[in-house]
């Protein structure tokens, strides 16, 4: 769809932008939490704020780049704006569950809460709970990656930051001393 | 060399602090991505050490976006960095040894780097103007800090380690003379009083950890700033650093 001239509604840029995928996680932007916020600026140009999951994600011109192109496919050539604000804001709460779903299907957890409201991570695979921290950090910046002793397999987690801070290095370190 | 433009609403000592800070933030991420290789131990700690210097680069941009009008382009901040040279980079001696042959040695500077770190960081949290950043930069250091820690536990708890690290961490004591100082930084920023900050935050975790001739390091670290011997191969590191970046500056990047 090629939309020239008129305005445009938050909900079309946003489902365009659904069409745009992280990168670096299977699933799409606006599903992983990224976008803060989108609209028309008075001049017209489609404006768009992105939250990164980290203040150094490598993949954040990239981002920016697939939005613009993704955007003038969507509405013509209307002026874009796009630009990263707020390093501090993004958490995994952020994710909506479609993009918990997505990346539970390629093998990456999100914490969840238990019924105290400690953090808990499900293996993606077989949905156990029994699960220890094998490494800080994983493949990318925003993910560690995690060991399943029910299915024993190997799987990622996405970085636990903002309310859930700190908990699986706690369990790391009870574990590894 | 590359100008900044400073932004009016900063004071120009917090600046001076700011800058020397996004100098030893590029210095330390270009370690770690760049030795992470040659240095770690196996694949897990590369892509650690490769997560951390991400972060730091991270930090280095955020830094930077105060020093120049917000957002600054990545063109300029290539510029900054590639453009100057080896006495232009504000930086502590601790990180201009590269450090490329031992684990320990590693895992000692990024030790104590860190911590500084950490004491920087509270004093900056007080400032209003800085407070995002900080916010950002904060939650992300915090585990940095507990990632070196681990380390430095692991190593310490075997002999032929734990020794491998007490004659790294001697070997760094003449270069812990300048971190921290900024010369000519905030009249509040008080370099001794924040040096004693970090070295009794260092010894308490390191001292019951026996690990051996630390005395020394931890006293130097506790006293008045001064200049670091020099390291000649600094020099020659920027250089590497910037050669391919020199050889074609009009280079095409994303954005």
């Amino acid at each position: 769809m090629v939309v020239d001239k008129g305005p445009v509604t938050s909900e079309e840029i946003l489902a365009a932008l659904r069409d745009v995928q992280d990168p670096e996680a299977p699933v799409s932007i606006v599903d992983l939490g990224l976008v803060s916020s989108c609209g028309n600026a008075p001049d017209g140009a489609i404006e768009v704020e992105l939250v990164p999951t980290r203040a150094g994600c490598p993949a954040r011109e990239f981002i920016r780049f697939l939005v613009e192109k993704r955007l003038k496919v969507a509405f013509g050539d209307r002026p874009v704006r796009c630009r990263w604000v707020d390093a501090a804001a993004w958490s995994t709460e952020r994710i909506t569950e479609e993009g918990r779903q997505q990346l539970r299907e390629h093998g990456v957890a999100v914490p969840e809460r238990d019924e105290r409201g400690s953090p808990l991570v499900r293996c993606p695979y077989c949905g156990s709970a029994r699960a220890h921290q094998e490494s800080a950090y994983g493949a990318s910046v925003c993910r560690s990656i995690w060991y399943c002793e029910s299915c024993r397999s190997p799987f990622e987690v996405m970085r636990w930051l903002g309310s859930e801070t700190n908990a699986p290095d706690q369990l790391w370190r009870s574990r590894h001393g | 060399m590359i100008e900044l433009t400073v932004k009016r609403a900063m004071s120009d000592p917090i600046m001076a602090i700011v800058r020397a800070w996004a100098d030893e933030e590029i210095m330390f991420a270009t370690y770690l991505l760049g030795r992470s290789c040659a240095a770690s131990p196996d694949l897990e700690k590369i892509l650690a050490m490769a997560s951390i210097g991400q972060d730091e680069f991270g930090h280095a941009e955020l830094l930077l976006n105060l020093l120049v009008p917000n957002p600054s382009s990545r063109r300029d901040r290539e510029r900054y960095f590639f453009e100057r040279g080896p006495s232009d980079f504000r930086i502590c001696g601790l990180l201009k040894l590269e450090l490329l042959d031992d684990w320990a040695m590693f895992v000692a500077r990024a030790f104590l780097y860190e911590e500084a770190e950490g004491v920087r960081l509270r004093w900056l949290a007080q400032r209003p103007q800085l407070a995002d950043v900080v916010a950002a930069m904060a939650r992300e250091e915090e585990e940095h800090r507990r990632y070196w820690r681990w380390w430095i536990s692991a190593l310490a708890k075997h002999p032929e380690a734990r020794e491998r690290l007490g004659a790294a961490l001697a070997h760094l004591s003449p270069y812990v003379g300048d971190v921290l100082w900024a010369e000519d930084g905030a009249p509040s920023w008080d370099p001794l009083t924040l040096r004693k900050q970090w070295a009794d935050e260092v010894s308490s975790f390191l001292l019951p950890l026996k690990v051996p001739d630390v005395e020394a390091l931890i006293a130097r670290m506790g006293e008045e700033p001064g200049p670091s011997p020099e390291v000649p191969s600094f020099t020659k590191f920027i250089r590497e650093q910037q050669r391919i970046y020199r050889s074609d500056p009009e280079a095409v990047t994303w954005g």
